[in-house]
């Protein structure tokens, strides 16, 4: 007997039966990830300190909701997925895990996918109660989003999953996560420093302003597009990270990256 | 039949060479490593497992090439390996690690691979923890969910690396009944520093020193070269490699007896001791 179901499908089902059982367990790691539920905490605590001068109405829970999934959260995100990516390595369990017939890039498969369709998902449902808000109430029109800077939410969040990955894989010592973290945000003032509305850290691109600041005028949809290009680079680097898979990252890396650059160019102004 | 085949493997980490030339066949049953602290046991499991690839030298398992990718893969397939220093991840339970490493190991029908990890938690008596977080359980407790997991899918290579590391007695006696029906028509690769554990359950021991095969054989073969080699005497004899004190007041001496000495039967222990000479153990009658 041997350790493997006896596969009957064809071999893309079988990886895809194989990966489904993987990916949740990764995706319910994170959940579980101590980091995480700071989220909520620093939600709770951000809101009750809040004096929210116009009162706590539709817009101001419209406003709290975007700017927890779109600023406060990506932060944790990252270092928790980060966490959970290096839990092998800091716990020493690697060379049992490794030892096992799926593969490193599997496994890179299945967490990268862990962590990036929940946070995608988590994003989806808070663009969704922003519309949802709307729909019930009438938003201030200088405070409302539109379907293209909502749709930022899923890519904002999962993005922040997979540059947790991607520094698990690439910078794996103690302090990795944080110099990614530092790069992420210098990388972030210097481009927005670039524009009109000076140095301001931000993950997103929306034409509406956040105390009294524009980041970035441009095309939401072709941000989202380019958010989606990034969060793409983020996998493939993590995914094909062993030195045996190189060749691979080059030929499907490349290509990743120029599209995602050609996005990125695109969606400004 | 012979399911692992080692032949010339050498290995260097820098200028230490851990392996040097090291043949070793092992098939259907216990075989077991014997060696002093540094002399390449470690290396040479790792090698049996696929974690390392030798610089030199061929390996073969179950009858493939571990340098090959896909055979690899094959042979991860049918292998269990539980190594020196196992970490686990410490906020699983001790049946969700299982399981993951279940799932690891492609067992992807729910049903019956929670089945397969409850057979396992069984064989290893980890029931009464099974919901408790890794993190919690002692030493002992932690060896065996590693045990468990090498166990997952009843393996056709087992490969263990000091496997009674930390365990209690009892629980060596019950790691040795399991190990004893895992060798059952499967082959296990083990390493102990405990020679009780290795006379009780291999059938073939091979002794690395050095980097270097110093013996394989059975374990009588072994016994059988320190024979009228060990004696008793009232004091410890200048002529002993090593000498000690046992219950009954006598000394217990292994080397080269003096004329008139009164021979008694080797163990494992004295053929091991006999055979490694380490230096330090002069001292002993110093």
């Amino acid at each position: 007997m041997t350790a493997v179901d006896s596969p009957t499908a064809g071999p893309r089902t079988a990886v895809l039966r194989h990966l489904t059982p993987l990916i949740g367990r990764e995706a319910r790691r994170l959940a579980r990830h101590p980091v995480l539920w700071l989220v909520p905490v620093v939600v709770i605590v951000t809101t009750a300190v809040d004096g929210a001068s116009g009162g706590r109405t539709a817009g101001y829970w419209y406003g709290t909701i975007f700017v927890d999934v779109a600023f406060f959260a990506p932060m944790f995100v990252l270092f928790a997925a980060n966490l959970v990516a290096s839990g092998a390595r800091r716990n020493r369990a690697e060379e049992m895990l490794n030892v096992t017939p799926t593969t490193d890039t599997r496994r890179t498969w299945a967490m990268s996918l862990g962590v990036a369709l929940p946070l995608a998902g988590t994003g989806a449902v808070a663009a969704g109660a922003m519309a949802l808000i709307d729909g019930v109430n009438d938003i201030p029109p200088n405070d409302l989003q539109t379907a293209g800077e909502l749709a930022q939410l899923p890519f904002i969040l999962a993005g922040a999953g997979l540059l947790g990955v991607l520094a698990a894989r690439w910078l794996p010592f103690a302090g990795g996560v944080v110099i990614m973290f530092i790069a992420a945000t210098l990388g972030g003032v210097v481009v927005f420093g670039r524009f009109d509305a000076g140095i301001w850290w931000m993950w997103w691109s929306t034409e509406t302003a956040f105390e009294n600041r524009a980041p970035v005028p441009g095309e939401p949809w072709l941000h989202v597009a380019y958010l989606a290009g990034l969060c793409a680079c983020a996998t493939v680097a993590a995914v094909y990270r062993d030195r045996t898979q190189w060749p691979r990252l080059a030929l499907v890396g490349v290509p990743v990256l120029a599209a995602t650059l050609v996005l990125g160019w695109l969606q400004l102004p | 039949m012979t399911t692992v085949r080692v032949q010339g493997a050498t290995k260097s980490f820098g200028r230490t060479r851990a392996l040097d030339s090291v043949d070793l066949e092992a098939g259907p049953g216990v075989t077991g490593l014997l060696g002093p602290n540094g002399a390449g046991k470690t290396t040479l499991l790792r090698t049996i497992a696929t974690v390392l690839a030798p610089d030199r030298g061929t390996v073969t398992l179950l009858g493939r090439d571990p340098s090959r990718p896909d055979d690899r893969t094959r042979i991860r397939e049918r292998l269990g390996y539980l190594p020196q220093e196992a970490g686990f991840h410490r906020g699983f339970t001790v049946f969700e690690f299982i399981d993951y490493v279940a799932i690891l190991k492609k067992m992807t029908d729910r049903r019956p691979r929670h089945d397969e990890v409850r057979r396992v938690i069984a064989l290893t008596g980890l029931v009464p923890v099974s919901a408790k977080r890794i993190r919690a359980l002692s030493g002992g407790m932690r060896r065996r969910v590693g045990l468990a997991q090498a166990m997952l899918g009843d393996p056709d290579l087992l490969v263990l690396d000091e496997p009674t590391v930390g365990l209690d007695p009892e629980q060596r006696l019950r790691f040795r009944e399991m190990i004893s029906q895992a060798g059952e028509g499967r082959t296990v690769v083990m390493s102990s520093h405990q020679t009780e554990d290795i006379t009780a359950l291999c059938t073939r021991i091979a002794v690395i020193h050095e980097g270097r095969a110093r013996f394989a054989g059975t374990p009588t073969e072994l016994t059988g070269q320190a024979a009228g080699r060990v004696w008793t005497d009232t004091q410890r004899s200048p002529a002993a490699l090593a000498a000690w004190r046992t219950g009954d007041g006598t000394y217990r001496n292994v080397g080269d007896p003096p004329a008139g000495a009164e021979l008694i039967p080797p163990t494992l222990e004295d053929a091991y001791l006999l055979l490694v000479g380490e230096p330090e153990l002069e001292v002993t009658h110093s």
